[in-house]
């Protein structure tokens, strides 16, 4: 007990003494300018993607074509291939990949869900997971749902970015 | 003998003790350090958010009937300089755009570009010291023009000066 009552003010005094030290070094460490914190960590805020896949989708809906000499616009067209499939994949799957091509190469997954199955028209290295943006088309036959995820093109992107070496609109080209 | 082996070991442990603690007390500083030290990178975002005038804002390039605005759909007749310093007044002079409208085949259409003293540093978005940052991307696009749409291209690059 006497030990105790000796030696415990001591430390604890020289704890609080320490406590106060760290704590101004650590004031000192976060003033702006003064020091770079060796933990900096530089964030990508990647909400633009979203949005900008959004807008390509929107106008790749609204996209004007002409087709038996009448002008309709891509979403005509994909309920034209709901109804058929066989007659109209061809011209779906080149507009198609004429009109994304043009933005993000071949690093895009474009789907197309119907009632029966999901289809593919986009780049052959297919990635599952999320989409990352879609619209739903009402239909006769059933809601179709179209989703586009331009993500493996912007990762690339940003890695071309930060290393350099990689040009995004080719890298995902199947030869 | 065995008094003073008895407060050596009171010592040791109580130098544990204090390890312990500044232990402690410096994970928790550090995980509130790290908090609040991240370095967000904004620049990008920043250049995403005022792009995004171009295709949204009837004031900017966006075509409008009157009544709505169509956003993603670009009018040719307001594809201008005047237009674009206008819609992008109160954004400061430490952003510098360059904007190519190409039709689908690449062919160019129209170039323009808001401060120009900062626009002439694109060239050197390659170099890893610099004091400005760069941000480009494309977007597929719909022109509006002769009362007709048909699809095209813009590529908007933006050099953002550091402060």
């Amino acid at each position: 007990m006497y030990k105790k009552a000796i030696n415990r003010p001591v430390i604890s005094v020289f704890i609080f003494i320490l406590l106060l030290l760290l704590i101004f070094l650590f004031w000192y460490l976060q003033i702006p300018g003064k020091v770079i914190h060796p933990m900096a960590e530089k964030q990508t805020i990647k909400a633009e993607i979203t949005n900008d896949a959004t807008l390509v989708l929107l106008n790749y809906l609204r996209t004007p074509i002409i087709l038996d000499n009448k002008e309709i616009d891509m979403t005509d067209l994909i309920i034209l291939w709901q109804n058929n499939k066989e007659k109209y994949s061809n011209i779906l799957n080149e507009e198609t990949k004429e009109i994304f091509g043009g933005v993000y190469g071949y690093c895009y997954t474009f789907n197309i869900y119907d009632n029966e199955q999901k289809y593919n028209f986009g780049s052959n290295q297919y990635m599952p997971g999320d989409s990352l943006t879609q619209v739903r088309i009402p239909t006769k036959e059933g809601d179709l749902i179209v989703e586009l995820n331009p993500n493996q093109f912007f990762s690339r992107k940003f890695y071309s970015t930060q290393k350099g070496g990689i040009d995004p609109y080719k890298s995902c080209e199947v030869k | 003998m065995t008094k003073a082996f008895d407060i050596t070991i009171e010592y040791f442990w109580v130098i544990v003790e204090v390890i312990f603690v500044i232990i402690l007390i410096v994970t928790i500083l550090a995980m509130i350090s790290v908090h609040f030290n991240r370095d967000i990178e904004i620049n990008n975002m920043e250049a995403h958010v005022a792009s995004m005038r171009f295709f949204f804002s009837p004031n900017c390039f966006s075509y409008s009937d009157g009544t709505r605005t169509y956003p993603g759909i670009i009018d040719t007749n307001k594809f201008s300089e005047t237009r674009l310093d206008n819609c992008m007044k109160d954004y400061s002079n430490l952003r510098g755009f360059d904007l190519i409208l190409k039709e689908k085949d690449g062919s160019v259409i129209n170039e323009v570009q808001l401060n120009k003293n900062l626009v002439q540093f694109l060239p050197l978005c390659s170099l890893k010291k610099k004091d400005f940052e760069c941000f480009s991307k494309r977007e597929y696009v719909l022109i509006y023009d002769n009362n007709k749409i048909r699809p095209g291209i813009l590529d908007i690059n933006s050099v953002i000066k550091n402060v």
